[in-house]
């Protein structure tokens, strides 16, 4: 019996689509590692730099000896909790905030009249620096953690509304037509075109919150907080305790980038359109 | 034999626009038009004469600053026309099969049913293997087929396409038009056309309007005699030519008013 001919015919191209996805996959690692490699020789470099004596190892200790501390702090429990009192405050203002902020920004982009009633207004209390009310909060609330929270939520409120009302306005007004040609009205045209066509805005808010969120989180903790990775900054200024410090810098680096990567992720699922 | 109804006609449309510099800018002047039931009508003219104007305001999408439209109302859930635009306009959030369905989900259809008859209209414009794709993921020629499949599948039975196969490479769209004239023998719709190809207009219509120069009058109304159904040869014999050197003399004058 003779092999049949097909298989053979296959094989090149197979042969050929696994050299293109091999070719993808190697140059997605050697970004990654390019991603990794230049923070690890920066690191090693200080570290190296503090070994021969130059820079000032009191100001700026090696990275060794701020691994050291943070598995200390770790270990003793102050760093997660001082994580979780700012986690505390963080993710409440910012999902507070945004569902508001999201809320009053669509309904500012699709009703005119509420984008004339509120939009001079909310842009000029857009560019008062939210932080800037912080006693006024602690002044109303007390020393607790609502004004924390209101803090945060204030700040993104706004970021979320200025984003989601711009991207309802921007949705494709050529789409809106053919959506409205087929009878699209009312709810269904809310879930059908609205609420996704300004969903990439909303996203784009979203990421940009996140960021400021914990900008702001830290920032109250410095002043008017007992806990929290911002109140552990501080702390350690005060009492000079340098290497503390870094850990809180690195805890609150940490936190931020994995908050946005969290974001983002979350964002492409919801939008599995964008795929391309 | 009785003269079939008429599903939509226009009296004396007028239209103006209000340019960006506060100008008033007249985009159609005094058209009217009657087309009666499974007539396809195709429509040219010099660019922004106003063609696209015209089939928003047949479709009620867009009222006239005078005259009056008539349109035979549509039976729920067909609605009582349905668009192809020039730019496609599907919704690159949807799927290929959301998008095909759009229209009587709207409409008000349940999802399930909505969704067989978008897979019918998918799979005879030859999208079915893309259904479950986003619009992103198709060529121009797909994504106009899916615009295709998203107006007949609502069911309409008038449907107002804005030169639909405009942005095809030549074979492609001669192989469309084919299908579109098959589709159509089939089908038996209302058609208007808009078109900046003669052979496209002569192929497939029953009557060709030709337009002016903005604002948009109509100069010239020209029943094309080719016995349905038509075969695509027939763009090969004299009288075809014939006919496209005449709507062309027409045309030519007002392409060279247009380009002052
Ligand atoms: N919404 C609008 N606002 C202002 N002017 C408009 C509007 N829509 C169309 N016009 C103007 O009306 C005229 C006719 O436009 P229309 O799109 O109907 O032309 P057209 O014949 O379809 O052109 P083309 O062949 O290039 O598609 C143009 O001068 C255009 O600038
Ligand atoms: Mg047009």
């Amino acid at each position: 019996m003779t092999a049949p001919p097909r298989p053979r015919a296959v094989a090149p191209a197979d042969e050929a689509v696994r050299a293109v996805v091999g070719r993808a996959r190697r140059t997605t690692w050697r970004y990654a590692a390019l991603g990794i490699a230049v923070p690890a020789v920066l690191l090693l470099g200080w570290q190296a730099a503090g070994m021969a004596g130059l820079v000032d190892t009191l100001l700026f200790p090696p990275p060794s000896r701020i691994a050291v501390r943070c598995v200390e702090l770790a270990a003793s429990g102050d760093l997660g909790a001082d994580t979780a009192a700012t986690l505390g405050r963080l993710v409440p203002g910012y999902v507070i905030g945004a569902a508001a902020g999201a809320l009053a920004g669509f309904v500012m982009g699709v009703s005119r009249t509420a984008g004339a009633a509120l939009g001079p207004l909310f842009s000029a209390l857009y560019s008062v620096p939210k932080i800037a009310v912080l006693p006024l909060l602690l002044l109303l609330f007390g020393l607790n953690d609502t004004p924390k929270i209101l803090a945060v939520a204030i700040t993104v409120f706004f970021v979320l509304q200025i984003n989601t009302a711009s991207a309802v306005r921007q949705i494709d007004p050529r789409l809106l037509e053919s959506a409205r040609s087929y009878g699209a009205s009312g709810l269904r045209l809310l879930r059908f075109v609205l609420l996704p066509g300004a969903l990439p805005g909303v996203l784009t808010g979203l990421r940009t919150a996140s960021g400021l969120g914990v900008v702001v989180v830290v920032a109250v903790e410095f002043v008017a907080s007992e806990s929290g990775l911002g109140h552990l900054i501080w702390n350690a200024w005060t009492l000079f305790q340098p290497d503390r410090m870094y850990v809180g810098l690195v805890a609150v680096a940490m936190l931020g980038s994995l908050f946005s990567a969290a974001v983002t992720l979350a964002g492409r699922r919801a939008m599995p359109w964008r795929s391309r | 034999m009785t003269v079939p109804p008429p599903m939509v006609s226009a009296q004396d449309i007028g239209k103006f626009f209000l340019a960006a510099d506060g100008r008033a800018v007249q985009a159609l002047d005094g058209v009217s038009l009657t087309v009666r039931e499974g007539e396809f009508v195709c429509v040219v003219g010099p660019s922004g004469c106003g063609k696209s104007t015209l089939l928003r305001i047949l479709g009620g999408l867009v009222e006239p600053t005078t005259g009056t439209v008539a349109r035979r109302p549509g039976q729920p859930p067909v609605p009582p026309a349905a668009f192809v635009f020039q730019d496609f306009a599907v919704l690159p959030w949807l799927t290929v099969r959301s998008n095909a369905a759009f229209g009587l989900r709207m409409a008000g259809v349940r999802r399930r049913a909505a969704e067989r008859a978008a897979d019918a209209w998918l799979l005879r414009m030859d999208l079915a293997d893309f259904a479950d794709g986003y619009p992103d993921q198709l060529s121009g020629g797909m994504r106009q087929r899916l615009a295709l499949a998203r107006a007949f599948a609502t069911g309409s039975p008038v449907l107002l396409m804005d030169e639909p196969l405009g942005s095809l490479d030549p074979q492609t769209r001669r192989l469309m038009q084919e299908q579109l004239l098959a589709l159509w023998q089939e089908e038996r719709k209302t058609v208007v056309l808009v078109t900046h190809s003669l052979d496209e207009a002569l192929l497939l219509g029953d009557r060709v309007l030709v337009m002016s120069a903005r604002p948009g009058r109509v100069i010239e109304e020209l029943a094309v005699p080719f016995a349905r159904p038509r075969d695509p040869g027939i763009q090969d014999g004299p009288e075809f030519g014939r006919l496209r050197a005449r709507i062309w003399d027409r045309l030519r004058d007002q392409l060279s008013v247009s380009a002052r």
